[in-house]
C-alpha cells in the first residue's frame, strides 16, 4: 500500500531574494527517480517540509516545461517559513505531492484569460505564465493585474520586462512610495469601466478579504459565476483529504481543489 | 456455542494475545486489556470509550527520522477486541472506509480480531441505531460475531481470520458470511440522504448551537467515527532525529484552522472563527461530507456525544431538526 505519508528530499540548488520576507528557492529531488517522474499541472501545490519543523503548503511557480527542478517563492510568515528562510544552497527539504487539481486548463482552452492575484496569491500565476511565454499554454491570450502593497513589496519584478513582451501586466499598489509611477489603490482600481469580459476565463488569487470586491466587479462586467474561478488557503496536514483541516463546506481544498469555481464556492459561509 | 464454551474461547484468546473486552471499572464500562476472562461483561450497553484509541490511536508515529533519512514502521501488536455491538461494528466498519488506504489504519486492521455480539443498546432510540438482523452482518467489519440466542449463540466468522482461529479453538459450528461491503442492497441509508438534502435549509440552528456549545471537544473524543489530526514533528534527543507524529485533535480547538499570518488581538487568522462555524462544521462533517465521499454517515447513533455534552446538546434533536428544514 502506498504511503502518502513518506516524502521524497530534494536541495536546495538556488535561492533569490525577492523583497526582505519573501525568496524564491528553486530545488531539485535528490533521487534521480523522483525528478523523472515528477510532473504537475499549474495552480497545484506541494508540501514542503524540514525534518523536525513539519511542512506546509505552498503552491508551484515555476514552469511546467522544466520538471528537472522546481520553484517556490516562499514568504517568512511563521515557524516552518522562518527556519526555510534560514536554509542555504545544498540543504535538505522533504516534499509531498503535488496535490490537488490545478487551474481548468480545459475550459480556458483557447479563451482569453484574466489573472488577478493580490499579496502572495500572485505567486501561482507565475509558473501559467511563464508556460504561455514558452508558447506552452492552452490560454489565447494573458492580461494579468497584480495588486500589491508597495514597490519594495513586487514580487517577481525583475522578469516584468520579459513577461510584458506577451502578456498583459497591470499594476496597483495599495500604499506606494513618493517615485511610484503606477496606479495607486486596489486591484479592483485597475479594471476599466466598460471592459468587455466576453470568451474570457477569470482566475483569482489573493487574501481572503480580496475575493468578494474582485468578483463583484467581473459579475458587474458581465462574467458568469462559472467563469470565475479562485484558489483557496487552508491549513493542511494530509494532502489527501482524511484529516479535515482545510475542509470547506462539502469540499476539501487539498483534494477537491485548490481551485474552485465561484459557483461552487458563492453560497458556502467562509469559504472566502 | 455453549455459555460455558464461550468462557472457554475467552480464555483461550487470552492464553495467546491482548484482548481487549468491556469490564466494569468503579461501576464505568470500560474497554481494556483483559487479565481475567472472569470479568469480560457481554451487554449491549456502550462503553463511554469505543474501541476508537485501538484502531485509531490518540497519538502515534507515522515515520522516525534522523540525518541519514526517514524510516516508516508500521507495527502493530496481534490483538483481538472482544465484545463490540453492532452499533460499534457499524463505527469500525466506517473507519475502515475512511483509513482504506491508510497503511497505519490497515496494518492494524490486518493484526486485530475483531469480535462482534447481538446485544443492542437498551431503549436509548438513537437516530441510526438498529436492532440486530442477520441481514445486517454482510455489511458489517468483523472476523468473529456471536448472535445471543436463548440456549447459547449462534456463531458467525465474517473473515478467513476468524475461521481459522475458531478451527484451532476447535469450534467447527459456525456460519460463514461474506462481507459485501458497507453499504445495503437496497442503496444507501435513507435517513442519511434526508439530512443530506436538508442540511443546509436551517441556518439558524447553528447560531442556537453556538449560543450552547463551550467548545470542549468531548463529543469529538467519544465519538467512535470522529477522527480529524494534526501532523507535526516530535523532535528526539540524538542531533536531527525525531518522529512525524500523527495525533487526534477536534475541530473545536482554536488552532484548528488556524494558518500563518499577521495576528490581530493575540489571535493569529483562522477560517472558523467563532463556535457557530465550529460546531456547523462538526455536523457538516459527519452528514454532508462523509456522505458525499464515502457514501455513510459520520454517526452510528450509539449516543455518546450526547451523554457527555456538558451543556446537554442532543445529536439527536438536532437532526430532527435538520430533518425538518427550511423554517417558514
Amino acid at each position: 500500500m502506498l504511503n502518502s505519508y513518506i516524502p521524497k528530499f530534494a536541495k536546495i540548488i538556488n535561492i533569490e531574494h525577492q523583497t526582505a520576507d519573501v525568496k524564491l528557492f528553486t530545488f531539485a529531488f535528490a533521487e534521480k527517480n523522483d525528478r523523472v517522474n515528477f510532473s504537475f499541472t499549474h495552480g497545484q501545490f506541494l508540501m514542503l517540509g524540514l525534518l523536525g519543523q513539519g511542512e506546509a503548503a505552498f503552491d508551484i511557480c515555476s514552469a511546467k516545461t522544466r520538471p528537472a527542478s522546481f520553484q517556490l517563492a516562499i514568504r517568512r510568515a511563521g515557524g516552518l517559513t522562518a527556519k526555510l528562510h534560514e536554509l542555504k544552497i545544498g540543504e535538505r527539504v522533504t516534499v509531498r505531492g503535488p496535490f490537488g487539481n490545478g487551474w481548468p486548463e480545459k475550459i480556458y482552452q483557447g479563451k482569453d484569460l484574466i489573472l488577478i492575484g493580490g499579496g502572495t496569491g500572485f505567486i501561482v500565476f507565475r509558473s501559467l505564465v511563464l508556460d504561455y511565454l514558452a508558447g506552452k499554454s492552452a490560454a489565447r491570450k494573458i492580461s494579468l493585474f497584480y495588486g500589491c502593497l508597495n514597490e519594495v513589496n513586487m514580487l517577481f519584478r525583475h522578469e516584468f520586462p520579459v513577461w510584458k513582451k506577451k502578456i498583459s501586466l497591470e499594476i496597483a499598489c495599495a500604499a506606494p512610495g513618493k517615485l511610484w509611477q503606477g496606479a495607486t489603490g486596489l486591484v479592483t482600481s485597475l479594471f476599466k469601466p466598460n471592459q468587455d469580459f466576453a470568451d474570457t476565463i477569470a482566475l483569482v488569487v489573493g487574501p481572503p478579504a480580496m475575493y468578494r470586491p474582485v468578483i463583484a466587479e467581473l459579475k458587474k462586467r458581465g462574467m458568469a459565476d462559472q467563469d470565475i474561478f479562485v484558489s483557496l488557503e487552508r491549513r493542511m496536514y494530509c494532502g489527501i483529504g482524511v484529516c479535515q483541516h482545510c475542509a470547506i463546506g462539502p469540499y476539501y481544498v487539498c483534494k477537491d481543489g485548490p481551485v474552485f469555481s465561484w459557483a461552487q464556492l458563492k453560497d458556502i459561509p467562509g469559504a472566502v | 456455542m455453549t455459555g460455558k464454551q464461550l468462557r472457554q474461547f475467552i480464555e483461550y484468546l487470552v492464553r495467546q494475545n491482548i484482548v481487549w473486552a468491556p469490564q466494569r471499572v468503579n461501576g464505568e464500562l470500560v474497554m481494556e486489556p483483559l487479565d481475567n476472562p472472569k470479568e469480560v461483561e457481554l451487554t449491549g450497553e456502550l462503553p463511554l470509550h469505543s474501541f476508537k484509541k485501538i484502531l485509531v490511536p490518540p497519538k502515534e508515529a507515522l515515520f522516525s527520522y534522523a540525518p541519514s533519512g526517514v524510516k516508516a514502521e508500521i507495527k502493530s501488536p496481534a490483538q483481538v477486541i472482544f465484545g463490540l455491538t453492532v452499533v460499534d461494528l457499524k463505527a469500525v466498519t466506517f473507519l475502515n472506509q475512511i483509513f482504506a488506504r491508510d497503511p497505519y489504519f490497515q496494518g492494524r486492521m490486518k493484526k486485530t480480531l475483531i469480535i462482534g455480539h447481538s446485544l443492542v443498546p437498551k431503549g436509548t432510540g438513537q437516530f441510526f441505531s438498529e436492532n440486530f438482523k442477520e441481514e445486517i452482518l454482510e455489511h458489517l467489519k468483523f472476523d468473529i460475531f456471536f448472535g445471543v440466542a436463548k440456549s447459547g449463540y449462534c456463531v458467525y466468522t465474517g473473515s478467513e481470520d476468524g475461521q481459522r482461529v475458531l478451527d484451532d479453538f476447535g469450534c467447527k459450528n459456525y456460519e460463514h458470511i461474506e462481507y459485501v461491503g458497507p453499504i445495503k442492497e437496497t442503496g444507501k441509508d435513507p435517513q442519511m440522504l434526508k439530512i443530506r438534502e436538508k442540511f443546509y435549509e436551517d441556518e439558524k440552528i447553528w447560531a442556537d448551537l453556538g449560543q450552547r456549545c463551550i467548545e470542549c471537544g468531548k463529543c469529538a473524543i467519544v465519538c467512535p467515527c470522529c477522527f480529524c489530526f494534526d501532523v507535526f514533528d516530535q523532535p528526539g534527543l540524538g542531533t536531527g532525529c525525531g518522529e512525524r507524529c500523527r495525533q487526534q485533535t477536534t475541530c473545536f480547538y482554536s488552532d484548528f484552522s488556524e494558518v500563518a499570518g499577521l495576528e490581530i488581538a493575540g489571535e493569529k487568522p483562522q477560517f472558523l472563527p467563532d463556535t457557530v462555524s465550529r460546531i456547523r462544521f462538526w455536523y457538516e462533517h459527519k452528514f454532508v461530507r462523509c456522505p458525499d465521499t464515502i457514501s455513510l454517515p459520520g454517526c452510528v447513533g450509539c449516543g455518546r456525544c450526547t451523554a457527555v455534552c456538558p451543556v446537554g446538546i442532543d445529536i439527536k434533536e438536532n437532526l430532527q431538526r435538520i430533518i425538518k428544514g427550511r423554517v417558514k
